[in-house]
């Protein structure tokens, strides 16, 4: 079968920050789907690409150095060049960094696969006083080059007209031997050394031979790779991002639980209600399915604004900046700079966070970093923070809530030092070679369309398990455990999640929270930490109390369960949330990653040491408070 | 003279690599191959040496850029 009897696959390989990703959202428009790897947990964009007369299947490979893979992003990328299924690669070449990705575009054609070049970046390459000879580069290498450009459109016309005449009659690279790829880093050796000898007569042609001029980039660098001003600059920059997400996200959040309790409820209700629905259908209906969509409707422009708050800090070029920046810090914990992303996303959601881990080269610091990931203290935690500080502590609501993200920063710390000593004392951090790209603005269109994507793909993945998880709560909270009730008629405190809670809440009495409602809303929170709140406002307008405030009602539960010392419990709650058990989303993405034995173990450890802080800080608490 | 002792805005060529095949060749694979012409451009947070190979530029730790030798030009 030709290519041009089924749609064609072209893989679109290059170098980390390239514009690989600004091109392919260019090219595919929202037409493209977010797909693991065969047999991986590393995400790829997959795209459908209208070049020329028809539809070819455009996958954006994670953007990698060398097909020698030392990561799982780098091994998915090695995989899909080394796999005949594709029928061409598009190659994307960095003008300012062409030397590097002549040595992949060698990898690719040494593997046998048709090759396209695309390079980006002229224009800076050029205010450098490097601009590269294009007609020189296609000569010297044998196969079509174009000039392409992700923001404007440049050569998009010009790079599908090259596709489809290299589907037609696959073009080959001159001076490369194909399939004389090896596994073994001895022939590995040997076979680089030519590669590298290929390069440089390659480059020659293509790139004068001066000096680069510096330019705005260099001037940046200066200031925010420095000690004294590039750690206080990256600080500035996370609590931006953090005032984003409270002050943008929060109305957004409110608006879509609004949305689905307020109009979507009663007419899902009245619907109901005309059609002659049992009252426990209608219970299901609004109390279970829709107040879980509710949960994951209000929690999307979170994840909107974390996405796109990494993306344009990954697409300007300052996360590069920041492994710099933090490598030294991540050092003493075994790691290298580069785990500082993963757990600065983190702190929006752990579970992209975990995701985040895959461009670290090392197994044994992604299962480190991973396992560190749960007690970065996600968004959803801070809700729990808002309402316990403004309840307990009105004046200093805002310190409380900034020491507890000083406390997730000791305990990451912390832990990490403890697994070091103990479970993971072979974790050794490895050189960091990192590329610095010249600064540059996001473009609003790929950044939105990148956005979209991810979040949809969010939406479907751990949208369905907290949908799943509300509904079992529903479920519990409908059968009755006591009293003779009817199902869904049951008082709250009767049902089986009530019954259960209680019989846990003594466990809570040494933190002074000794009160099933409290002991039901942490259970709930092992679901998702965005239902801790939802549960515990049922928990009391189920339980029959007056029509005053959450926070007036649990404050006069606390002033009892915690004989007088209302403060030093909730510090303690605070504490217990922050690091009790991550949600069941993370855990199953721990799951996958690093099977149940790391997963169960690290959440008993975490457990285990919440409740010895929580404790400590009320009984210590009750002395000061 | 090793990467470590180069003074901002020199420029220098690279000699050779003392650290095991595997990071060797990384590094080789980013750039930093014998004689290849480098210049440092700064030091940064932790004593990392940021150069620039062409118009490419890399950040490289302090303890690897200490087993970079380097002849200058």
């Amino acid at each position: 079968m030709t290519a041009q009897a089924r749609t064609a696959s072209v893989l679109l390989v290059g170098n980390p920050n390239v514009g690989k990703s600004t091109a392919f959202n260019y090219l595919t428009r929202a037409r493209q789907r977010v797909v693991n790897a065969p047999g991986t947990t590393v995400e790829l964009a997959e795209g459908t690409w209208r070049a020329g007369e028809a539809d070819v299947t455009l996958v954006d490979l994670p953007g990698t150095y060398s097909l020698i893979a030392r990561s799982p992003d780098e091994q998915v990328a090695a995989d899909a060049v080394a796999d005949p299924a594709h029928d061409l690669a598009v190659v994307v070449l960095d003008a300012t960094a062409l030397s590097r990705g002549l040595y992949l575009l060698g990898q690719v054609a040494t593997a046998g696969r048709p090759v396209v070049a695309a390079v980006t970046m002229a224009d800076l390459a050029a205010a450098r006083g490097l601009r590269p000879d294009i007609g020189g580069l296609a000569s010297a290498l044998g196969v079509p080059v174009v000039e392409i450009n992700g923001r404007t459109g440049l050569g998009a016309q010009e790079l599908a007209e090259a596709v489809r005449a290299a589907l037609d009659v696959p073009a080959h690279v001159a001076g490369i031997d194909p399939h004389s790829h090896n596994d073994s880093l001895h022939d590995n050796l040997a076979c680089a050394q030519n590669l590298f000898d290929w390069v440089e007569r390659v480059a020659d042609a293509a790139v004068p031979a001066t000096p680069p001029r510096r330019n705005l980039t260099d001037k940046l660098d200066a200031v925010l790779l420095r000690p004294w001003l590039g750690i206080p600059a990256f600080l500035a920059v996370v609590w931006a991002v953090f005032q984003l997400t409270t002050v943008v996200a929060a109305p957004l959040m409110d608006g879509a639980a609004w949305l689905v309790s307020g109009p979507l409820a009663s007419a899902v209700t009245s619907f109901l209600d005309l059609a002659r629905a049992p009252a426990w259908l209608a219970s299901l209906a609004v109390d279970g399915l829709l107040s879980g969509v509710g949960t994951v409707l209000s929690f999307l422009p979170l994840m909107a604004i974390m996405f796109a708050a990494v993306s344009v800090l990954e697409g300007s070029g300052y996360l590069a900046r920041v492994a710099v920046v933090a490598d030294r810090a991540m050092r003493r914990l075994g790691l290298d700079g580069r785990a500082m992303l993963p757990l600065i996303v983190g702190f929006g959601c752990n579970v992209p966070a975990l995701s985040a881990t895959a461009v670290l080269p090392h197994a044994r610091q992604r299962l480190l970093t991973g396992l560190l990931v749960p007690l970065t203290t996600c968004t959803a935690r801070l809700a729990v923070y808002l309402l316990l500080a403004h309840t307990f502590f009105p004046g200093q609501a805002g310190t409380v809530v900034f020491l507890m993200y000083v406390a997730s920063i000791v305990l990451v710390v912390g832990w990490g030092l403890i697994a070091r000593r103990t479970v993971l004392r072979d974790v050794v951090a490895g050189p960091l070679v990192v590329a610095l790209p010249d600064y540059q603005l996001p473009h609003p269109r790929a950044l939105a369309v990148g956005v979209w994507t991810r979040v949809s793909s969010f939406a479907r993945k751990a949208g369905s398990v907290i949908v799943m998880a509300v509904v079992i709560l529903w479920v519990a909270q409908a059968i009755p455990a006591r009293g003779g009730y009817t199902p869904t008629e049951v008082p709250v405190g009767d049902s089986v999640y009530g019954v259960v809670s209680a019989s846990v809440s003594p466990a809570l009495a040494p933190m002074g929270l000794d009160d099933w409602r409290i002991s039901a809303s942490l259970i709930s929170g092992i679901a998702a930490k965005e239902v801790v709140i939802g549960a515990l406002a049922q928990a009391y307008s189920l339980d029959g109390a007056d029509d005053a405030s959450l926070g007036d009602q649990l404050r006069s539960t606390v002033d009892e369960t915690s004989g007088g010392h209302p403060g030093a419990a909730a510090l303690a709650l605070m504490i217990f949330t922050l690091s009790y058990l991550p949600c069941f989303a993370t855990l199953a993405e721990q799951r996958r990653l690093y099977g149940w034995r790391w997963t169960a173990g690290s959440a008993g450890a975490q457990l285990v040491g919440a409740y010895l802080m929580a404790v400590a800080v009320f009984q210590v608490g009750r002395l000061i408070l | 003279m090793l990467l470590t002792d180069l003074s901002t805005g020199a420029t220098a060529r690279v000699r050779s690599i003392s650290a095991d095949a595997d990071a060797v060749l990384r590094l080789r694979e980013m750039g930093l191959r014998g004689g290849a012409l480098v210049r440092l451009d700064t030091v940064a947070a932790g004593g990392a040496r940021v150069v620039s190979i062409g118009a490419a530029r890399l950040a490289v730790d302090r303890a690897t850029a200490g087993l970079i030798d380097v002849e200058p030009s």
